[in-house]
């Protein structure tokens, strides 16, 4: 293998191709993800009220839902939302970006549920407990007791699953939906250059994923340590009296 | 005649196969200080949780200030309501109620994304309209008296566990309850913090605050009761004056209890 | 969180909606094709949208659509997902290189054969460059190991034609580069297009020298129809037959050439080739 071609081909590629990579397929790839995991979560957290529903039924319906979701391979369910969908709903008239994002959507929600429940429930029986005993209410228990605790948990494995989901967008690339891996299909497809191709986009892929790693664990040890709302809390208490005298 | 604080009537409770509860009646009058000692898995949690509804008990009522709170009907009460000779209760808002029964826990369940006064204020502020003002005032007032006011702005997680729960029965006051549920509240403490939580008990009790009080403290149950009730295979055995209750127990079971503890 | 989640899916929906609807006053004819095989079908980078899809096969996508009277869309896919695309009727027809096999004949209905050019129809072996030329016969191959993709004319060929060769199956070109290059099999069946376009980009890639015998019916490929479009097939070969009289499948290989050549375009010291 000839490192000084392969090398010089990198960066004849990338002079020429630079545009193919950078703008177009890392923003879709960057826009795949954000609306995968932000939607995701959204359907993500009604999955996960569901599956602690009082109804057994819909706790069953929900477990399919998510073992169906996680026990497939994402491939098969992109051909499913790409493909057969689009003939059941003709009516739909949707692109294959927006269906392969839909799909990425349901994948993540699955997930992302499980992050939520698991968070939800990590959180200490004798909180729910204690609010509970004051006269809160359900809802004002999760909402300003357990929520706050589970959002420590939930956050950083949500970023996690962003890492995840970004690069599964890959297997979009099926349908050339014009996210980073497409570009590697289309600039080997013209070039015959494929190492070469896949170790830029690998490159791009590891600079995205790389510091959002970092990110998550500095995240999660900011999140561990639960005197980080002292200073807040205090800076507020000052402003409060300050404006009082 | 004093007034009737917390009634029950034929509590039954169940977990799975296990009966914890097996019909306990029981009466705690306003002011009274009631001590339940007992073997642990004799029911004495269980009882106390009843009491504002942490567990539900299957069967029996329980009346708070003269209220029913658990919703449960009597078969005869389920037949006259079929027949339509009597009214179907109303619905029974539970965290109504709760917010006049204070319960400090073992593990103290302070808040620990809220500070110290924070733990505090959060309840009267949402639930009795106190302003942020007032709810600081009486705050700050509650944490002076047991000794925590330089630990208003602190978060819990720097608390030691006898300062927590110290924090958990302010809190608890804070809604200004009627009656307090003790459950446990210094089996989870070293025992050198044992003595401050037990002070801030007694302190609170000699303000006449009706408490009712699970603990494994025998000369503290000794000390600050009205009354001393002895739980075993989920009911009550036993109850007497502290007195009589240590010097002249009379049930069996009572006894060997005693006998291992003191 | 029911409503915001509804109103995010329904604006998602619509977006989706508005960017699926285009100017639709003609019929649309839709055709699968995975633009990642030059020069039948590529990505033109300089160009966006539907125009940026060009090669041969392209423009013969453009000339049946033209000539059925309906506006072409070309919907970009993988190789396995345009056949899955053709067999489910998402699409009306593939367009992408494909050559004639049994497997196929038997689930799709197949145009009769259209010929992109000698290149394409020959199919050929590749190797390294310091054996190149040393594989020219069947007997010189015995022993050897032979790479070939999947479910490929290719694959077929080798296992009529080179009995004595072990066979390795590969599942795309870019890994049997690889592949070749790690001595995993010593020659690589190709067609010999994308031979020549291999070897103009890799330095250290040469011709075998050996050529497979085509029998007549792989000489060449075919447009993948639904088993069901019958009428669809007749009309699409009376079009093929028509375009090969006037002669056009030459001029649509030299300009696919062309354009890929432009974009291909180095040689090992990276100078631009013509």
């Amino acid at each position: 293998m000839n490192f000084a071609t392969i090398g010089s081909n990198i960066v004849k590629l990338l002079s020429q191709y630079w545009k193919v990579f950078l703008i177009e397929g890392l923003s879709n790839t960057l826009l795949l993800t954000v609306i995968a995991v932000s939607l995701g979560a959204l359907l993500g957290a009604l999955v996960a009220i569901l599956k602690m529903s009082r109804f057994k039924v819909i706790r069953f319906l929900i477990s399919i839902y998510i073992e169906v979701i996680r026990g497939t391979p994402i491939l098969l369910q992109l051909y499913i939302f790409v493909f057969a969908l689009p003939s059941l709903l003709p009516f739909l008239n949707l692109s294959y970006f927006t269906w392969t994002a839909i799909a990425l959507c349901i994948n993540s929600s699955a997930y992302v549920s499980e992050v939520f429940r698991s968070g939800i429930q990590a959180v200490d029986k004798g909180q729910t407990e204690a609010a509970r005993s004051l006269g809160l209410s359900a809802g004002q228990t999760m909402r300003k007791i357990i929520l706050p605790q589970a959002i420590r948990n939930i956050l950083p494995a949500l970023g996690n699953e962003f890492i995840m989901i970004l690069k599964e967008t890959s297997l979009a690339s099926t349908f050339f939906v014009g996210d980073l891996m497409t570009s590697y299909l289309t600039v080997k497809g013209a070039t015959y250059l494929g190492f070469e191709c896949l170790i830029i986009v690998g490159m791009i892929y590891l600079c995205v994923t790389f510091p959002l790693s970092k990110l998550v664990s500095w995240f999660e040890k900011k999140m561990a340590n639960p005197n980080y709302k002292k200073h807040d809390h205090k800076r507020k208490r000052a402003v409060m009296e300050g404006g009082k005298v | 005649m004093e007034m009737e604080m917390i009634k029950t009537v034929d509590l039954h409770k169940s977990f799975g196969s296990l009966h914890v509860l097996t019909g306990v009646s029981e009466t705690i009058r306003k002011g009274e200080v009631v001590s339940i000692i007992g073997p642990s898995g004799g029911g004495k949690s269980t009882f106390l949780r009843c009491l504002n509804l942490l567990e539900k008990p299957e069967q029996g009522k329980i009346y708070f200030e003269g209220a029913e709170i658990t919703g449960n009907l009597t078969k005869e009460e389920k037949h006259a309501i079929k027949a339509g000779t009597m009214p179907k209760p109303a619905k029974v808002n539970i965290d109504q109620h709760r917010q006049k029964m204070g319960m400090v826990f073992q593990h103290f369940n302070v808040f620990p994304h809220l500070s110290v006064c924070q733990n505090i204020t959060l309840a009267p502020t949402m639930l009795k309209g106190k302003t942020e003002a007032e709810a600081n005032e009486m705050a700050k007032e509650l944490l002076s008296r047991v000794g925590l006011i330089d630990k208003l702005d602190e978060m819990p997680g720097k608390l030691s566990g006898g300062q927590k729960q110290r924090l958990a029965i302010v809190r608890a006051l804070a809604m200004e309850p009627d009656v307090m549920l003790f459950d446990e509240p210094t089996s989870a403490l070293d025992p050198e913090m044992v003595g401050e939580v037990l002070d801030v008990i007694k302190g609170l009790v000699n303000t006449g605050m009706t408490s009712v009080i699970v603990t494994h403290e025998m000369r503290f149950a000794r000390e600050v009761s009205d009354r001393v009730l002895f739980m075993a295979e989920g009911n009550i055995l036993e109850q007497n004056t502290p007195d009589q209750f240590f010097t002249n127990p009379t049930h069996p079971r009572l006894k060997d209890f005693l006998s291992k503890v003191l | 969180m029911k409503k915001v989640f509804a109103i995010a899916l329904t604006a998602l929906l619509l977006v989706g909606m508005l960017a699926g609807c285009s100017s639709a006053k003609k019929e649309v004819l839709t055709v699968a094709l995975s633009p990642d095989f030059a020069p039948m079908e590529f990505v033109d980078a300089t160009k966006t949208g539907q125009d940026k899809y060009v090669g041969f096969d392209v423009s013969l996508a453009k000339y049946i659509a033209e000539e059925l009277g309906m506006e072409l869309e070309i919907k970009p896919m993988s190789f396995d997902a345009c056949q899955t695309a053709v067999g489910l009727g998402n699409v009306d027809m593939s367009i992408s290189g494909f050559s004639w096999t049994e497997d196929r004949a038997e689930n799709y209905n197949l145009s009769d054969y259209y010929h992109a050019g000698d290149n394409e129809d020959e199919q050929t072996l590749i190797t390294l460059a310091e054996n190149a030329g040393k594989y020219e016969t069947v007997e010189s191959l015995a022993g050897l190991k032979v790479g070939a993709q999947t479910a490929s004319l290719q694959e077929s060929l080798c296992k009529e034609q080179l009995p004595d060769c072990e066979l390795v199956v590969v599942a795309d070109l870019t890994t049997a580069l690889m592949q070749l290059r790690n001595g995993d099999f010593d020659v690589l069946a190709v067609a010999k297009g994308n031979g020549d376009a291999i070897i103009a980009n890799n330095s250290d890639i040469a011709p075998s020298g050996f050529f497979f015998e085509v029998d007549e019916k792989y000489t060449g490929n075919v447009v993948l129809l639904n088993k069901e479009s019958d009428e669809l097939t007749a009309k699409v070969n009376e079009i093929l037959a028509k375009a090969e009289a006037a002669g056009l499948y030459i001029t649509w290989y030299d300009e696919a050439k062309a354009t890929a050549g432009i974009e291909v375009s180095y040689d090992d010291a990276g100078n631009e080739l013509s």
